[in-house]
């Protein structure tokens, strides 16, 4: 689908209460760190991106961004492999002991796209950390997918991601969002 | 408290440093003045800047500046507040102006800082007011060394270039390998740490140990190339094959002598390695045999006194700017060679975001280390602590084809003593006369204090 969104998002109820579900099970599995159950979810040609935010005034939005945009993520499904597997060598000091972590999943919206067995999804994430500090940090993440049917399942293809925060307010992202 | 003594702080002698150098809210007060103040800071690199007007946001200190190219395509730098009741003049992070317009009450500002616009100057202030006495307040020098501009509040400051001193032949090996230099691509990753500033400095400007331990993780999985100077887990190492170099007034090298190693954490290195094979001779011809081979291409991290380090290979460059005595911001960019393909340009900005970015992979290993070393001391008896950087004194030689102090291997703590004691002459010295200069072992022991 291109151009503007409607207003109302137009899937039948199962459809949505399926794209629910699957962002649900997926928020379980990063709380969980059952990332190769993850890595399962995602297409082989996924596209994981964030870019870093910056402030622009409004009528020069354009033209100052530069031709090559800082990212904080733009893996493709070999780079998020390697950030799991740099997890599970059990050298990675700062999440043991194993830190707080909720992913709480809201403003879902599923609209279908001009191809069959595609759907994109809208929602937000906002990622709760506790750690050894007692220190709560909060980043607000909002979430554009593509999932697409690939066999009997619909895996994520595609995750578009607003880092809302225009300074990173926490030491490590060693976090999927 | 009682006033501080910053002789008693540091000790370079035996490598100790009081920890109240990391918590002191008055340490750090004499820090802007003395540090911030007067030394010469990164403002931004030429290629973020390029058309009159062109701006970019940035602090010296806790001093938020906006750094200006001029209709002359010379670069100013003022203190981005107002010079009426003081609001910040400018919010965007960079952008192109033809004027700067506070928000609150509408005064105007030219691209050369110089007040153009009063809003009712003739009904409200009876044309009284001299406009020309409440232009925005000037950074006393700016200057540039190879594209990277700097500037100093400190119009005493001796030149950039005397300033930087022999540290300019190392700097060489990044910003003047190429003829056509470097510039920074995409964004700036901003992370705001509880960290004091000079942890990060310490960190990068010397210290190998921390490699093979801290980021054992991503070294197990991303290494694509052996470093004879490093191991996992820090169990054997050649030291023959890295040094690291200092004296030459408090900034540093650390660096492998292999020429490809700046490339080893890159996963799939390929692309960068032809394009060292395709340059290597170029490089040779413009730097020398010593620079062009063993320099060009290896790991090597370049720290400017008090708060800048590039790391070329992994291609990164970043400035540190303090918020309080706990808190920093740390900025970080991807910088290339302008001669780079398109292609190898993204791939590097790829890889410094995967290994030094907000979710790098090295970087993500750091965060708590500093964090801790420096929250460790809001308990009283914690930071009545000293702490050394004692490794291997003394074993530190000339070499007649380099500048500079040496010590062999990754693995040593000569830089950051040497970050403390500049540091502690720049604290301590009351004028520019009393900072002494030395770039050679006998130099720094001449000038050593007791
Ligand atoms: S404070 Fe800027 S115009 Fe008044
Ligand atoms: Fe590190």
């Amino acid at each position: 689908m291109s151009g503007p969104l409607p207003a109302l998002n137009p899937v039948d109820a199962e459809t949505y209460l399926t794209f629910q579900n699957l962002l649900f099970g997926e928020a379980r599995l990063l709380d969980n760190e059952q990332y190769e159950d993850w890595l399962e979810m995602l297409t082989d040609d996924v596209h994981y991106y964030m870019p870093m935010p910056s402030r622009y005034n409004r009528d020069e939005k354009d033209s100052s961004k530069h031709p090559l945009e800082a990212n904080i993520f733009n893996d493709k499904k070999k780079h998020l492999q390697l950030r799991v597997d740099r997890f599970r060598t059990n050298f990675v000091w700062s999440e043991n002991p194993q830190n707080q972590l909720c992913h709480l999943i809201s403003n879902i919206e599923v609209f279908p796209t001009d191809l069959e067995g595609e759907w994109k999804v809208l929602s937000m994430v906002t990622v709760y950390r506790n750690r050894l500090d007692g220190e709560e940090r909060r980043m607000i993440v909002s979430r554009t997918d593509t999932w697409r049917v690939e066999g009997d399942k619909v895996k994520l293809a595609l995750r578009n991601m607003v880092f809302n925060h225009a300074v990173v307010p926490d030491s490590n992202l060693n976090v999927f969002f | 408290m009682s006033k501080l003594d910053i002789n008693d702080l540091v000790d370079n002698k035996t490598g100790r440093q009081s920890r109240l150098i990391f918590h002191e809210q008055q340490v750090y007060e004499q820090e802007q003045e003395q540090i911030f103040g007067r030394c010469w800071l990164f403002l931004a690199h030429e290629s973020q800047i390029t058309k009159p007007g062109d701006y970019f946001r940035t602090f010296m200190g806790e001093d938020e500046v906006l750094v200006v190219r001029q209709k002359d395509q010379s670069i100013k730098a003022f203190l981005n507040t107002c010079t009426h009741r003081g609001n910040r003049i400018c919010k965007a992070d960079n952008g192109n102006a033809r004027r700067f317009v506070c928000n609150y009450h509408g005064w105007s500002f030219g691209p050369d800082g110089s007040l153009t616009g009063v809003p009712l100057e003739e009904d409200a202030y009876h044309n009284q007011l001299d406009k020309s006495k409440f232009g925005l307040k000037q950074v006393a020098q700016v200057s540039s060394y190879k594209g990277m501009v700097f500037g100093t509040f400190d119009p005493e400051a001796p030149s950039l270039e005397d300033y930087l001193g022999e540290m300019k032949w190392y700097l060489d090996v990044w910003l003047d390998a190429m003829p056509e230099g470097t510039e920074l691509i995409g964004s700036a990753q901003k992370v705001e740490y509880p960290v004091n500033w000079k942890l990060p400095v310490e960190n990068v400007c010397g210290d190998g140990y921390h490699l093979g331990w801290a980021h054992a993780g991503v070294m197990t999985v991303a290494s694509s190339m052996n470093i004879d100077s490093l191991s996992v887990g820090n169990t054997d190492i050649d030291s023959s094959t890295a040094m690291s170099v200092t004296g030459m007034n408090g900034h540093s090298v650390l660096s492998t002598l292999d020429g490809y190693a700046g490339y080893a954490f890159y996963p799939e290195p390929q692309l960068a390695v032809d394009y060292l094979d395709a340059n290597r001779d170029t490089v040779s011809s413009r730097l020398g045999e010593l620079r062009g081979n063993k320099f060009w291409g290896s790991q090597i991290n370049l720290t400017v006194f008090p708060n800048v380090q590039m790391l070329p290979g992994l291609n990164w460059f970043r400035v540190y700017h303090p918020k309080g005595p706990g808190k920093m911001e740390m900025w970080t960019w991807a910088m290339v060679d302008k001669e780079m393909s398109d292609e190898l340009k993204q791939m590097i900005l790829d890889n410094v975001c995967r290994t030094f970015g907000a979710a790098g992979m090295f970087d993500n290993d750091d965060g708590d280390n500093l964090i801790a070393c420096t929250t460790q001391n809001r308990g009283w008896q914690t930071r009545h602590q000293d702490i050394y950087t004692n490794m291997a004194m003394g074993k530190e030689r000339s070499d007649p084809d380099m500048p500079g102090i040496i010590s062999d291997g990754l693995i040593g703590e000569q830089n950051q003593r040497f970050f403390y004691r500049r540091w502690q002459e720049m604290m301590t010295a009351e004028s520019w006369d009393q900072v002494p200069d030395y770039n050679s072992l006998e130099e720094a022991r001449a000038t050593e204090k007791d």
